[in-house]
């Protein structure tokens, strides 16, 4: 099958129907020069979406704004010089300000959202791919590329499985000494009655999953390289163990034990 | 609570992303938000119902972004220091249409058939902006990477 830029891109993006999707994701692990051009495209994808994701974790220019200091809560929402404001033609006051009067206006939940924005992923492999129980393994391959997750994920027959440190923690726990320390949020029998935990490092947080071979990736995040975003708190996590959760997580006994069976 | 006003408020950092996708120029694109807030408080009461207000303040950006689209073109930057200001510039050079494809469909993650919407013309045209935008995108940013 020949595809072309358009049906790829359709691809990467969802917008596909599963026989179109099926029949993509075929011929882009049957031609490794189709597999490149999706690579490409994939790669560009995310480096667009990494340089403008930190505007959702930005702070809105508020804390110190003149605004905040007036205290917002004297502003209604509704209140009938809004107008006034926004026909002020010439001389804007500083932006800071004007954010402050935004927020002001939209009162008093705006606080709130600094919160809500925990932690960005490139949103490829959780946004469209990987909640799905059909995950692409191409996505995974193409994945398996992306140089920042090197050390602690690796690519087995186009999946990706933990490495390296990921794996120490996972098996054996959070080693005090560790150089770059990974924490172990919550563990969990799947419905598949398969042994997971959510892991959360440096730079990539997710869910993985004990079988034969070692640990499986179930779900992957790339963490903004600003500050260190805890698995735990990604509502995206949350949701994925939620949907691959049988009954309750593991307390510290339930873990000992599973790690004496050989987190079977 | 899922009053409009919170939903609003919980739409600003999604509208700031887009139009800095847009705009490609930080002080402008925050000035794009701020006028989308201004238009979105001032029309609160007649937000269709039958819509999510997150499309509508989309395309109240969107359309915001037309009309001054000659005051906020983007500047390129002299001396990018970042990878993200190689991308940002990157997206700046592309022709209007389709940065904005690009935006509501790359970073804002808009189906197909919204984006075009939002962006009046057809699916298939805004296709064709995709196909176009993305390959110069990643020919522009396989160089960075390199």
């Amino acid at each position: 099958m020949t595809v072309r830029e358009k049906q790829l891109l359709a691809w990467l993006d969802g917008e596909l129907d599963e026989a179109g999707a099926e029949e993509v994701e075929q011929a882009v692990q049957a031609d490794p020069a189709l597999m490149a051009r999706a690579e490409a495209h994939f790669l560009a994808m995310m480096q667009l979406r990494a340089a403008f994701a930190p505007l959702l974790e930005a702070p809105f220019p508020t804390s110190s704004s003149a605004a905040e200091k007036a205290d917002p809560e004297v502003v209604e929402p509704d209140t009938p010089d809004v107008d006034d404001t926004a026909q002020v033609p010439s001389d804007p006051p500083p932006s800071r300000q004007r954010w402050g009067h935004a927020a002001a206006l939209l009162r008093p939940r705006l606080r709130r959202w600094g919160m809500l924005a925990a932690m960005l992923l490139l949103g490829v492999l959780i946004g469209r791919f990987a909640l799905d129980s059909t995950q692409p393994t191409v996505i995974s391959r193409i994945a398996a590329s992306v140089p920042a997750q090197g050390e602690v994920v690796r690519d087995q027959d186009g999946s990706l499985v933990a490495a390296g440190a990921l794996v120490e923690a996972l098996e054996n726990g959070v080693q005090p000494g560790d150089q770059e320390p990974v924490r172990i949020p919550l563990s969990f029998r799947d419905k598949t009655g398969r042994l997971c935990r959510s892991f959360d490092t440096a730079r990539l947080a997710g869910i993985a999953c004990r079988d034969e071979d070692g640990w499986r990736l179930r779900l992957a995040l790339q963490t903004s390289g600003a500050g260190r975003s805890a698995a735990s708190e990604s509502p995206f996590v949350g949701q994925a163990v939620d949907a691959m959760i049988a009954g309750e997580p593991l307390d510290a006994g339930q873990q000992q034990a599973a790690k004496d069976r050989g987190w079977r | 609570m899922d009053t409009p006003d919170s939903r609003i408020t919980a739409m600003l950092p999604r509208l700031r992303r887009l139009a800095h996708a847009l705009v490609c120029e930080p002080a402008k694109a925050d000035e794009l938000v701020w006028a989308v807030v201004e238009r979105a408080a001032s029309e609160i009461g007649r937000l269709r119902q039958d819509i999510g207000p997150e499309i509508q303040l989309i395309r109240m950006l969107r359309n915001l972004w037309i009309e001054r689209r000659e005051e906020w073109q983007p500047v390129l930057p002299l001396e990018p220091t970042s990878d993200a200001d190689k991308v940002i510039q990157a997206m700046a050079s592309l022709p209007s249409g389709q940065r904005e494809a690009v935006a509501l469909v790359v970073i804002d993650e808009l189906q197909y058939r919204d984006a075009a919407d939002i962006a009046r013309v057809s699916v298939a045209t805004l296709a064709e902006r995709l196909v176009t935008g993305r390959s110069t995108l990643a020919a522009m940013l396989a160089e960075t990477a390199a």
